[in-house]
């Protein structure tokens, strides 16, 4: 694994790609600011949210009582437990924090941190196929499996640390302009207005543990789709572009397109993308009769499927025969 | 343990590039020679496991090489004809990196690789990137890199090109000593390197193995057949012309034309000994003409 950091450490791009990296943070630190009328109209709508309310947890109750199948009054049941949590809050430091989080989870957040990451990965199967090193190492008693393994061992490693660093930058800005101070890590999500029927046990501080887990699953994913694109597209840049190019099209689908985003965010490929409106009340599916979150469902299904890609990609280069003709 | 070749083929296509390639081969030297299109490199890169064959296979020791998988890649040394690196790596670094992949520890990897890079006299430039190396110094990494863990089989696709003189005779000093514990296989143009090292040279003509033997054997076919004449200027550019089998030598500052045939061509032809050279023009030669 040495040498493979060693290939992609000390490539130029990569301290450009960092530079980047910096550069983005500090614009990030000093151009956004919540704004009090934000914060204004978000408090009015929420507040009429909870006069209904009561109401509202009156016709559940019916509901759950009168639910012709088993699997609709244990979907009921679930809904039930999150309104019936009540929390006190102080709204405007509530709100300021969900800013805060808010900004750390930003979309083009994500999109910057995927491109760098696809960036500083791509040439790691990409560049012995473009110097020739690959006759050289497939040639080798380990040149196929030790060296997938290495290289697989490599991008996990480099994906975390770039994911930790990034996430760990951002939430250290929100902290440092105050967005989310250091008081309000233990109090439950369920304390602010947005969260409030988040089904699950989380404090903020838990919250933003939550995030970074996501957020690390959204890079491997991109990381074991760049993996497949490896073993058939030749050049840095074109693994770059397609790997790039489907994380795009997922990203955007959940903007464009309703019902593609629907069917995607059944599957759970766009739902780590905007993870949190899955927190925000209690959105199940029916798995065999089980009411189960569809948090729960897209995370187990994304990991399946980053098992399912990289365990491709593992077969592909590490099969018996390479190539049908002379490279 | 012998090393065969049953009935290989590979086809691109229509083209076929090998056809029903079949021979035994045990430790000594094997020169591959053959005009550019005869599948000596197609030959090359299946036996190292780069390239898949459309049919027939490889055995060692009586065991299918790709049954064998990374056994057979534990034996194998490859050179491949343009050796690419890592050019941001130094030859130090790039040789621990294969001695690695080869299975060695890295106490191990450490000292074989300063050994080979003795051996092949780039000690001085270990620590200096690649990028900076020359293409004869690029070549001679490559062939260190092919040595490291003691390969059973050492397969060299052009290994002396860009050497100079001296690093050409380095080298066939450094395989003729390696050869007595190993099989290597060579490709290459440069007759005299497989006059002086080979002890068996394979033909290759479009695919097939037409010819077989140590030098000495395919040089006595042709023992009364080579014939060297001085001719004046106009009778050489007509008799090149007209044979494009000959090949023109200087000899004493005078232009001497050499060829091979079966009778007298000239009454001024005067016979001479034949070399690997004559067996290739004599074999190949139609598909090289010679252009003045």
């Amino acid at each position: 694994m040495r040498y493979e950091l060693r290939k992609l450490v000390f490539r130029r791009e990569c301290i450009i790609l960092l530079a980047v990296f910096v550069g983005y943070a500090v614009f990030f630190a000093v151009r956004i600011k919540p704004t009090n009328s934000m914060l204004e109209e978000s408090v009015s709508q929420y507040e009429q949210h909870m006069q209904e309310m009561p109401e509202t947890v009156t016709k559940l109750k019916q509901r759950t009582d009168s639910a012709p199948t088993e699997y609709i009054r244990k979907d009921f049941e679930k809904a039930l437990a999150c309104y019936n949590v009540r929390y006190e809050y102080t709204p405007y430091d509530s709100w300021a924090v969900q800013l805060g989080f808010g900004i750390i989870s930003m979309r083009e957040a994500d999109i910057v941190l995927l491109l760098l990451l696809l960036a500083i990965l791509s040439p790691i199967f990409a560049r012995e196929k473009e110097c020739g090193m690959y006759q050289l190492i497939y040639t080798t008693k380990g040149g196929k499996s030790r060296a997938f393994r290495s290289k697989l061992a490599c991008s996990l490693a480099v994906t975390a640390a770039l994911v930790f660093v990034f996430e760990l930058t951002l939430t250290a800005i929100a902290f440092i302009r105050r967005d989310i101070p250091l008081s309000c890590l233990s109090q439950p999500v369920q304390a602010f207005p947005d969260l409030h029927f988040c089904p699950f046990a989380l404090s903020v501080g838990g919250l933003l543990f939550l995030h970074f887990l996501i957020r690390l699953c959204v890079c491997l994913l991109a990381v074991s789709v760049m993996f497949v694109f490896s073993a058939f597209v030749r050049g840095s840049f074109a693994v770059l572009g397609c790997s790039a190019g489907v994380m795009g099209t997922l990203i955007a689908m959940t903007e464009i397109s309703p019902s593609a985003a629907h069917l995607l965010s059944k599957l759970g490929l766009t739902a780590l993308f905007d993870f949190t409106s899955y927190l925000k009340g209690c959105d199940t599916v029916n798995v065999f009769g089980v009411p189960v979150f569809k948090l729960t469902l897209a995370v187990l299904f994304t990991v399946l499927l980053i098992i399912t890609l990289f365990s491709l990609s593992c077969c592909i280069f590490t099969r018996q025969r390479r190539f049908k003709n002379a490279a | 343990m012998p090393l065969e070749f049953h009935c290989l083929c590979k086809s691109y296509g229509t083209n076929k590039a090998l056809q029903n390639f079949t021979i035994s081969l045990d430790n000594g030297i094997y020169a591959l020679l053959g005009p550019n299109g005869a599948g000596k490199s197609t030959l090359i890169n299946i036996l190292a496991g780069l390239l898949d064959a459309t049919s027939g296979h490889i055995t060692y020791g009586g065991e299918d090489t790709l049954k064998m998988g990374e056994r057979f890649r534990s034996l194998i040394g490859f050179m491949p004809q343009y050796p690419g690196f890592y050019p941001d790596f130094t030859a130090r670094q790039l040789m621990v990196y294969i001695a690695r992949l080869k299975g060695l520890s890295q106490s191990d990897a450490k000292q074989k690789s300063a050994e080979l890079l003795g051996e092949v006299n780039l000690s001085d430039c270990a620590d200096k990137k690649i990028k900076s190396f020359s293409g004869g110094m690029k070549q001679r990494l490559g062939l260190a890199q092919a040595l490291i863990g003691k390969p059973k089989i050492l397969i060299l696709d052009e290994p002396t090109a860009g050497l100079d003189p001296k690093e050409r005779v380095r080298f066939r000093n450094l395989i003729s000593r390696l050869s007595q514990q190993m099989t290597v296989i060579f490709c290459t143009h440069i007759v005299s390197d497989i006059e002086t090292i080979a002890s068996q040279v394979l033909l290759l003509k479009k695919g097939e193995l037409i010819a077989q033997g140590s030098v000495g054997e395919l040089t006595q076919a042709l023992v009364g057949k080579v014939w060297e004449l001085s001719l004046s200027d106009s009778e050489t550019e007509q008799f090149l012309t007209n044979d494009p089998c000959s090949s023109l030598v200087n000899k004493g500052g005078k232009p001497c034309v050499r060829c091979v045939c079966k009778t007298k061509p000239h009454k001024s032809a005067t016979p001479c000994e034949p070399c690997l050279e004559d067996v290739y023009m004599h074999t190949f030669g139609d598909e090289n003409e010679i252009k003045i």
